[in-house]
């Protein structure tokens, strides 16, 4: 369960609130530059809000004793040293939380880099610096999950995994937010935020409304109909 | 969190060439010295120029986190708590330098490599840190004993030169640009 | 050509020498009155022109390391360079122009500094300068240059600016290294920042007296073969 309560940064986010419940993928929408990543950056306890607060299973990230354990998040870039291999970047991330060394190969093969384990960051291509940062969002096996623009970078056949991935990890009961520019995604829920404000929430039909699309939707609420 | 830390420094391969070729040249340096001037303690002389190499390795051990990659991010969700990130980080830096100055018989690389560290942390650019680093030990320190020579137990490296004037100023400094990179990172967003 | 110095990146690191440098100078030269109460210094101005070089060695650093930084979190590989490669493919000539660009901003930027300060040190000190002799002032700009080519080239041979940094820092520290080197034989005089800074000092430091347009020469066929050396590695290298 994530909770956003009236988060606010100067001129960036003003007293955004929402929140993102068990079981179910939060698409969290808007336009580049309305503060998706702003709000997630506070959320992971990167960046400070003026007000407000922001909290994961009711406690604010910073203070979670071992917080891969609980929350996966994927930011821009893989996070990993370019000089570093995957595997190695991914053995200090284990040892930071007490994770077991085994764990490594498991979701190296679930994002399926078994193959380039070895290899140094630095020198994969935008598709695969996603997935090793997915990996090592994985690695603590997080019952919330936390990915900021997850499809950038990633072609189609990665799109298609990335979605059928998310759902199934709602039908595990985690937590999913994700935050897009993209609408066609398979969502329960829906926030959507313009100019550092939430414009509308609720479940994605809700939001849809009278709309005929979750788009069109989109359009009229962020006012970039006039495109 | 120490052992992550650790990790972190072993597998970075340009900390691995800076520490090796730190050796090799004062090894060399100190050869050279020795057969200049017999009556000098060669490791010490040598050390007035490869200390830049012990500048290198702490400000590379800092500013691994802030080049291309974004790893500092990665860093900080592992390891949300900075205070605790940064005490984590001070005692990784002090005992892989320890290990590596080992040799040298003295702790004055343990001075240097921690201005390098806090300078790398507050710059967040390798390229920066060094050149301020450097400019810092090779030319200003020198400029000042040399036009003012009353300043020498207030330069960081005096304790290289005269042992019993420059303890001081040896442990002020790096304790100064520690504290001062702990601060700043402390309030900065990441 | 030059267009390629508008890179932002390089911009600010040429700024940031062009004020370094000149600064170094000033506020050192106020200094050496102390000094010279003690001793007489004969290449007094002229010497003081050692720590503006480290102006030339940033600017020859950052106009390469600059286009190796990556621009991008997600895509480490890629850089600048890809993006001056793909505005100028013939490699060749955008050495020739960025060697180019960097001599004639370290030219202007050392004949200044070096004007300045020989003059400033005469104005200041008239009983103890020296004679303002412009081709001495020539020397020791060419030096400079020759100096920033050198840092240019070593960069581009390693793609790595904190090497040559620390190279060439340590090596004009206090004394430098090639110095030391001198002790154990005397060939390391014709090292390449030794030779060279016989162009333009005549009280030099070392046993060994090498004419400045020997100097001169020797020092210049360092570069050029050490540019030559950084220009064949940087045609076969992807980018």
């Amino acid at each position: 369960m994530i909770s956003i309560d009236r988060v606010s940064r100067s001129r960036i986010l003003h007293e955004v609130s929402f929140e993102a419940r068990p079981g179910r993928v939060t698409g969290f929408l808007g336009p580049n530059g309305a503060g998706k990543t702003s709000t997630v950056r506070i959320l992971l306890g990167l960046d400070r809000p003026s007000a407000g607060t922001a909290t994961i299973n009711n406690r604010p990230y910073a203070s979670l004793p071992r917080p891969l354990t609980v929350v996966g998040a994927l930011l821009d870039g893989s996070g990993a040293h370019r000089a570093r291999s995957a595997r190695a970047h991914l053995r200090w991330m284990a040892a930071s939380n007490g994770l077991p060394r085994a764990r490594i190969g498991e979701v190296l093969e679930i994002v399926g880099l078994t193959e380039a384990a070895r290899k140094r960051a630095g020198r994969f291509s935008l598709g695969m610096s996603r997935r090793l940062g997915l990996a090592a969002a994985l690695l603590g096996d997080p019952p919330v999950l936390v990915l900021d623009e997850p499809f950038n970078g990633l072609d189609p056949a990665g799109i298609h995994w990335m979605r059928e991935f998310l759902s199934r990890c709602a039908a595990e009961g985690r937590t999913v937010l994700l935050s897009s520019h993209l609408l066609d995604l398979p969502v329960d829920d829906v926030v959507v935020i313009n100019r550092g404000r939430v414009v509308a929430q609720g479940t994605a039909a809700e939001v849809r409304g009278e709309h005929e699309s979750l788009e069109a939707a989109f359009l009229s609420l962020t006012g970039a109909a006039s495109w | 969190m120490i052992g992550a830390e650790l990790l972190k420094l072993v597998t970075l391969p340009s900390l691995r060439w800076a520490a090796g070729l730190t050796w090799v040249a004062t090894a060399l340096i100190a050869l050279a010295a020795h057969h200049a001037a017999p009556s000098e303690d060669p490791i010490r002389t040598a050390l007035r120029w490869t200390q830049a190499g012990f500048l290198v390795v702490g400000v590379l051990a800092a500013t691994q986190e802030y080049e291309p990659g974004g790893q500092i991010r990665a860093t900080l969700l592992a390891a949300p708590r900075r205070p605790r990130l940064m005490a984590a980080k001070g005692v990784t830096v002090i005992a892989a330098v320890a290990v590596l100055a080992a040799p040298t018989g003295t702790l004055y690389p343990l001075s240097v490599a921690l201005v390098g560290a806090g300078l790398g942390a507050i710059l967040r650019s390798a390229l920066a840190a060094v050149a301020a680093g450097l400019i810092l030990y090779l030319v200003v320190c020198p400029l000042m004993l040399g036009r003012f020579a009353g300043s020498a137990p207030w330069l960081p490296d005096t304790e290289l030169l005269q042992a019993e004037r420059g303890a001081v100023a040896a442990v002020a400094w790096p304790v100064a640009a520690v504290v001062v990179a702990a601060l700043v990172f402390h309030r900065r967003n990441a | 050509m030059r267009k390629l110095l508008g890179l932002p990146t390089a911009w600010v690191g040429l700024v940031l020498g062009l004020i370094a440098a000149p600064a170094l100078v000033f506020v050192n030269t106020p200094g050496l009155r102390r000094a010279l109460e003690s001793g007489q210094i004969a290449d007094l101005g002229y010497e003081n022109l050692g720590i503006g070089l480290l102006g030339a060695l940033i600017l020859g650093v950052v106009t390469v390391s600059s286009e190796y930084t990556s621009t991008s979190d997600d895509a480490p590989d890629a850089r600048q360079m890809t993006a001056t490669l793909l505005a100028m493919p013939g490699r060749s000539r955008l050495l020739l122009a960025k060697g180019t660009a960097l001599s004639l901003v370290v030219a202007v930027q050392g004949a200044l500094t070096a004007s300045a300060t020989v003059l400033l040190t005469q104005a200041m000190l008239p009983k103890y300068a020296p004679p303002f002799e412009p081709a001495r002032i020539a020397a020791a700009v060419l030096y400079w240059v020759l100096l920033g080519l050198l840092a240019y080239a070593i960069t581009l041979i390693f793609r790595n600016g904190i090497i040559t940094l620390t190279v060439f820092i340590v090596n004009s520290s206090v004394v430098s290294v090639s110095y030391l080197l001198t002790k154990l034989t005397p060939w390391a005089a014709y090292l390449p920042d030794i030779v060279g800074a016989h162009m333009f000092l005549r009280s030099n430091p070392g046993e060994v007296h090498i004419p400045p347009v020997t100097a001169g020469l020797v020092m210049t066929a360092w570069v050029a073969a050490l540019l030559a050396l950084a220009a064949k590695l940087f045609a076969r290298r992807p980018a």
